[in-house]
């Protein structure tokens, strides 16, 4: 027994190593190995860690956001544990998805896509009736969605390109991969723009951001966080990403955001969000910081020891909606209004 | 696509209205047209007739050819955009059909899952990432089988179309003639006894219309400050406080420089509209307009725009100056030095921004500037929204 | 109904109105039954057109047919309704007097009643030596030009004369019987008040002998006063000025002419104009005996200044130069000599201008031109002589090469002027209107550069109409607004709001569409001349109605009456605007304010000859400057 499973971890091992040396591998050679591989391995551990799944998913492929690791996560699960009737395919993804949100600090994009999984398995089962269907479809087609997901960021940059014109110069806050793509896209169209790029302190996304842009030959510059309000002025919009899109139309995304915005629309510079609409989540916080998360709340203990770090605070924070222009996702330039009617069309009909 | 229409065109019926269109398209292009109700209704009668003489094989061929006609009307002005919104609403009402027409035929045929698609194509939107993979597909099969079944039937569902096009056409005129009563039965109670109300649009008909039909019908005073839109629109600011006085409505006319002395007095602002974009910013044919919102916004006077539907347009501006025309300089300096010319800068409409509007009053209800891309995908088809792209 | 007719109306004896009514009433319907018929007619000839075509639009057009018929009733009960409004209308205007005033600023001084003081107060000066209108002709034809200040009027004068003549020979000649009658009912049906200053007018032109008033005959002046006079404050104030008038300086009453025809624009111009009059005025005055020239030169001063005032109300400058000078004079040593006294007096006031207002200007330039670099672009709105000096100078002297961008609004088009003198010294000029406003601040502009009329101790600007539009537009885009201001123009007033003190300019100049017959058209002059014909027009008509009565029965007088319509039209004028006659459109009005407030909040600087400082900081330069004036 424990041989067989020493004998899966290398073939796992494998797998994932050949899919690193040889890109052009199919995904849906690749996923469907990964699959049977931790099918087998659950199946003989008989253990299954959805929140151990999702982190290896996002591990694996830098390519993917956080709510589709978790429908994939998610679609693991029903493929080891393969319910029998549609209430305990339910319930199955229920008590995992909310394992997996209260096991992760940073759970609001992997809400999203974990409500969308559970919304589109319920309205299926029960519209329709057909679960065992449905269950087969999203088992043997885990890899289309990574892939869609990538198309969609084409989507949303040649929908959003439109906003970038010649001598821009635009202040990008945070690494996103749908702002990434946007700016790829446009620069390959020959638009001529410069762009701003934050430290986004705590994190290393400005410096990602920056290196990747500079292989790209766009002109880009990095600031301190903390300039954006001497330099916003001088720059001509501003593009976010986002963790979350919030009901009333406002995002959540990382800790700056919130300030930015509010300089932006101090100067009345246009702020725009450029995300998926899979980030379309059921949430209305009221101020920037009431996401329900750890470290959202100031922490006044004393540190004991000097090597402890003594950063604190939060990670992410809410910008109301007031604060941005519009928009940009693969379903068109929206509105709030149009967030709040994507959502309510999701929820309830 | 242009040669397809060209030999659909090529009877000696059809010659004549190509002869028509051409003149239209030399009236956009010199501007002999400039009340975009006037062009809106000459447009609709001029796709009446064009369909009428129209032949196609297939419903598609007759949706290329109407947009092939709207590009080359929008591109003969193309700040006009009510001649594009009209067909592109006749357009969308095709296109309801064909689906229609699609879903009866297929109806026990295919499976549940095409069904659900088709009912629900918005739906599908944020679901599209998890839908199965077969949807994909179905677009590239859709017309195979569509061809497949209208072949069936063909002569049955030809005139059926042209009767629908013909039909929506019709009931689109009616709408656009009757635009007022909808729009004042909505705004008259926007409005309260004695208040002073300011409209820096004078050249716009559907305001007056509000004013005069508010004054007689419900029985409210109020005063009606007129801006003058100097150098283009003063004449028509005159007439327009003319009317407005004849009909018994205080008036008072001021210069377009008095607006913000006077904006703290002022209760509402009525602006009329060229053209509104899915985002909720329109373009007025009078400049100045939009300084005249923003004074609003600062002094937090409600701004409300009154638009018929046609002039909803499915564009977003993303380049506003692309939208915002200028005009000569005769207007504003008519004697100039040669020797020391000046630049002058004139611009003849304006872009006001969403922010800047509170309420649009159409005449199918009021919507707030961020509602205003629904009414859009309402009444339009995302694929006709450019139509020098072609259409899947 | 025309407007002919209501006029003949409104001055026909109240027993007649009776019998008019009804056949007003029955003129009516005879119109409307015509208007449906013809409406009729032509929805028949459109459906006839029609029914070659396609059968859907038939069915269409018949709904439109039916549609239309019903609001054409409805039109007709409208139409009624109107009608029996327009008749109560004007019954109340009757009863009214026809001065326009509007809701908004019924409380400001109009320049037509400005106007009519001002014309009042020429006409009376020059009476002796000129000539007088009547209605029905020139009545002596002498012009004098001794008065520099009446010149305007009587070359204006002089213009109808042959036109006059020439109607007056064709029309004046019917019935001058009737003529004079309806004319004394008119002068009989005015209100107290101005009979009382009929009365004034009689007394004064005796007073100025050669003339007296010849009964039957309305002079144009005296009735165009009547017309605009209906407080009592304005009569006794208008008196006051009569009874002063032999005591006016020829050289303010020259200056007065001037400002109100708008020849001198510009607080500072007109300080500068009004400094220079009173020089002269010190030097040919003569200290009456008894008195001293400390006591009695104030005295005369202010009633130099209360014409002055009639011209345009004094701006702030100006006041505080004659508050300063006033002080002067106060502080003379009684016992000093006349002819030393004014002579230092007359130097205090040069001395004054070149400091307050030169050197004042050097500075601000001096600071001001900080701002300026190559590549900078600036929007300046109107005029302002401080900062064409500016720009000027930057360019010229300092060869620095920047962009103005000049926005400019009706009706004054002050900043064609100043574009035009910044063109002809080679700055790179950019001239656009203030509707324009969102795309000239889309231009990447750098400063937003503005003159003062005065700045108010609560941090407020005062300034030309459209400056709070400018420097709002301004800071919503975060451009810095600075302001160019003597200190001279502070001012120890406060004010919220730009509706509770400003200047009314004249409605009329907003009539002309057309630029390029913008301000000096519309002087007082040309009003007199309106006036006359619009006199002579309902004279006309009311000569007409007279015959009529006599000769015709009343039922067909629809036709009798568009005659004299047709007659006036071509008559008078050579431009034609939408908008004339709009006096007698009872719910039609005119607002043209000269001035508007800019709250201190979308001004980020302020330059004066002290140095920069923000709004807030006004008070303490007022405290400063007191102290050192």
């Amino acid at each position: 027994m424990q041989f067989f499973s020493l004998s899966l971890s290398v073939l796992l091992e494998q797998c994932l190593s050949s899919r690193k040396i040889i890109k052009q591998q199919s995904y849906k050679d690749y996923y469907t190995s990964i699959a049977v591989v931790f099918s087998l391995y659950f199946e003989t551990m008989s253990e299954f860690s959805i929140t151990e799944t999702y982190l290896k998913f996002l591990e694996e492929d830098p390519e993917m956001t956080m709510p589709i690791a978790a429908i994939e996560a998610l679609v693991t699960l029903l493929r080891v544990e393969n319910p029998k009737t549609a209430a305990e395919m339910i319930n199955t993804i229920k008590s995992a998805a909310s394992e997996l949100t209260q096991s992760i600090p940073n759970s609001i994009s992997l809400k999203a896509g974990c409500d969308i999984f559970m919304r589109f398995v319920l309205k299926n089962t029960q519209l329709y009736g057909d679960w065992e269907s449905c269950k087969q479809h999203l088992i043997e087609n885990g890899q289309l969605f990574v892939s869609r997901a990538k198309k969609t960021r084409d989507k949303v940059a040649q929908i959003g390109v439109d906003f970038i014109s010649d001598d821009d110069i635009i202040l990008i806050h945070g690494f996103s991969r749908a702002v990434y793509s946007l700016l790829k896209y446009a620069a390959e169209k020959f638009i001529r723009f410069r762009c701003v790029v934050t430290e986004s302190r705590p994190t290393t996304q400005g410096k990602q951001l920056y290196t990747l842009l500079q292989e790209k030959g766009i002109p880009v510059t990095m600031i301190v966080d903390s300039a954006v309000g001497s330099i916003i002025n001088q720059v001509d919009k501003v593009f976010v990403g986002a963790e979350g899109v919030a009901e009333s139309g406002g995002v959540i995304n990382i800790v700056g955001t919130y300030s930015i915005g509010v300089l932006a629309k101090n100067a009345r510079k246009p702020f725009y969000v450029v995300t998926e609409c899979h980030k379309f989540v059921r949430m209305f916080p009221l101020s920037p910081n009431d996401l329900s998360m750890p470290g959202q709340s100031l922490d006044f203990t004393r540190k004991n020891e000097e090597s402890q770090e003594i950063l604190g605070g939060p990670t992410l924070d809410y910008t109301a909606q007031e604060y941005i222009t519009a928009l940009i996702t693969e379903l068109g330039v929206l509105t709030p209004s149009a967030v709040s009617e994507e959502l309510i069309k999701m929820w309830y009909d | 696509m242009a040669s397809s229409t060209a030999l659909s065109l090529s009877s000696s019926s059809s010659s004549d209205i190509n002869v028509t269109i051409e003149s239209f398209l030399a009236r956009l292009r010199r501007r002999q047209i400039d009340s975009p109700y006037a062009m809106a209704l000459e447009t609709l009668q001029i796709l009446k007739r064009f369909i009428s003489a129209a032949r196609w094989s297939h419903v598609n061929e007759l949706i290329e050819q109407i947009r092939d006609l709207a590009n080359r009307l929008e591109k003969a002005q193309p700040t006009a955009f009510c001649c594009g919104n009209v067909i592109k609403r006749i357009l969308a009402v095709i296109r309801d059909e064909v689906e229609e027409d699609l879903r009866d035929s297929l109806v026990g045929i295919e499976s549940n899952a095409l069904i659900n698609t088709v009912t629900e194509p918005m739906i599908s939107s944020m679901f599209n990432l998890l839908q199965k993979p077969e949807n994909q597909q179905q677009p590239q099969q859709q017309p195979q089988q569509l061809q497949h079944k209208l072949q069936k039937n063909n002569q049955k569902s030809k005139t059926d179309f042209r009767q629908v096009a013909i039909q929506g056409i019709k009931d689109l005129i009616d709408e656009i003639t009757n635009i007022d009563d909808g729009i004042q039965q909505i705004a008259i109670d926007l409005i309260h006894d004695h208040e002073l109300l300011l409209t820096p649009t004078p050249e716009s008909k559907t305001v007056l219309k509000f004013l005069i039909k508010t004054r007689e019908r419900s029985n409210r005073t109020f005063t009606v400050l007129v801006t003058e839109g100097f150098p283009t629109n003063t004449s028509k600011a005159h007439e327009f406080a003319k009317k407005l006085a004849q009909h018994n409505i205080e008036t008072i006319i001021i210069p377009d420089s008095a607006v913000f002395a006077l904006m703290s007095r002022v209760g509402k602002v009525i602006i009329g509209t060229k053209a509104v974009f899915v985002n909720g910013g329109s373009i007025s044919s009078t400049s100045g307009v939009s300084s005249v919102c923003e004074c609003a916004r600062e002094f937090k006077t409600p701004v409300f725009a009154v638009a018929g539907l046609y002039k909803l347009s499915p564009l977003y501006p993303f380049d506003v100056e692309k939208f915002v025309e200028f005009g000569g300089s005769q207007c504003v300096l008519p004697l100039m030095d040669p020797q020391n010319r000046l630049d002058i800068i004139n611009p003849i409409t304006d872009y006001i921004p969403p922010e800047n509007i509170d309420i649009y009053i159409t005449n199918i209800g009021g919507f707030a500037p961020s509602f205003i891309y629904r009414v859009a995908w309402d009444n339009y088809k995302q694929v006709d929204v450019h139509l020098d792209q072609v259409s899947a | 109904m025309t407007l002919g007719a209501e006029a003949a109306e409104g001055q026909h004896d109240s027993h007649a109105t009776a019998p008019k009514q009804v056949d007003d009433k029955k003129k009516l319907s005879n119109k409307e039954l015509k208007e449906l018929k013809k409406r009729e007619k032509a929805a028949k000839r459109s459906a006839k057109k029609q029914e070659g075509g396609m059968s859907i639009e038939q069915q269409q057009q018949q709904a439109q047919m039916k549609r239309e018929k019903k609001e054409v009733q409805r039109e007709q009960q409208l139409q009624q309704q109107r009608d029996q409004q327009k008749k109560r209308e004007k019954k109340a205007m009757q009863s009214k007097p026809s001065l326009k005033k509007s809701t908004l600023f019924g409380h400001l001084e109009t320049a037509a009643e400005r106007r009519a003081t001002l014309l009042a107060i020429t006409s009376a000066i020059t009476t002796p030596k000129a000539s007088r209108i009547t209605a029905s002709g020139l009545m002596v034809p002498t012009i004098a030009t001794a008065v520099p200040g009446a010149t305007a009027t009587t070359s204006a004068l002089s213009a109808p004369n042959s036109s006059t003549s020439s109607t007056s020979s064709t029309h004046g000649g019917s019935s001058p019987g009737t003529l004079g009658m309806g004319l004394t009912a008119t002068n009989n049906s005015q209100q107290e008040g101005t009979n009382d200053l009929a009365k004034t007018f009689a007394t004064m032109t005796l007073d100025s002998d050669e003339f007296s008033l010849v009964s039957g005959i309305s002079s144009v002046i005296p009735h165009a006063i009547e017309q605009s006079f209906d407080s009592p404050q304005m009569v006794s104030s208008v008196k006051e000025l009569l009874m002063n008038k032999n005591l006016i300086h020829p050289a303010v009453t020259l200056l007065t002419s001037q400002i109100s025809n708008y020849k001198i624009v510009g607080s500072t111009p007109r300080c500068i104009a009004m400094l220079e009059a009173f020089q002269i005025v010190i030097k040919d005055y003569q200290t009456p005996p008894g008195t001293t020239l400390s006591r009695n030169l104030t005295n005369y001063l202010s009633h130099q200044i209360d014409i002055l005032k009639k011209a345009r109300p004094l701006n702030v400058t100006m006041g505080n130069a004659i508050r300063w000078l006033k002080q002067e004079i106060s502080l003379i040593d009684p016992s000093m000599a006349d002819k030393k006294a004014k002579q230092e007096l007359c130097e205090k006031i040069a001395q004054f201008a070149r400091e307050k207002i030169e050197l004042a200007d050097q500075l601000i330039i001096g600071t001001a031109s900080h701002h300026i670099e190559n590549g900078t672009t600036i929007v300046a709105y109107g005029s302002s002589k401080v900062l064409t000096d500016l720009f000027i100078y930057n360019s010229v002297d300092l060869k620095k090469n920047f962009k103005v961008i000049v926005v400019d609004s009706r009706p004054l088009f002050e900043g064609k002027k100043m574009a035009e003198a910044l063109r002809s010294h080679g700055v790179n000029v950019m001239y656009g209107l203030i509707t324009g406003l969102d795309d000239i601040f889309n231009m990447d502009v750098d400063y937003v550069y503005l003159g003062a009329h005065s700045i108010l101790s609560n941090g407020f600007l005062y300034s030309r109409v459209g400056t709070a539009m400018v420097a709002m537009t301004a800071k919503r885009r975060n451009i810095p607004v600075l302001v160019c201001c003597e200190s001279l123009k502070f001012s120890q007033r406060v004010q919220l709001d730009s509706v509770t003190f400003n200047e009314l300019a004249d409605p009329d100049d907003l009539i002309y569409i057309d630029s390029k017959k913008s301000v000096n058209l519309h002087s007082a002059s040309s009003t007199l001349l309106h006036q006359f014909l619009k006199e002579r027009e309902e004279q006309k008509k009311k000569t007409i109605q007279e015959n009529k009565s006599n000769t015709k029965s009343n039922n067909s007088s629809s036709t009798s009456i568009s005659k004299p319509n047709t007659i006036s039209e071509p008559s008078g004028k050579t431009v034609s605007n939408i908008l004339d006659g709009w006096q007698d459109i009872p719910s039609l009005n005119i607002v043209n304010v000269l001035y508007d407030l800019t709250p201190p909040e979308y001004i980020k600087k302020i330059i004066t000859e002290f140095g920069a400082l923000p709004p807030s900081s006004v008070p303490v330069i007022l405290r400063e400057y007191k102290s050192s004036a």
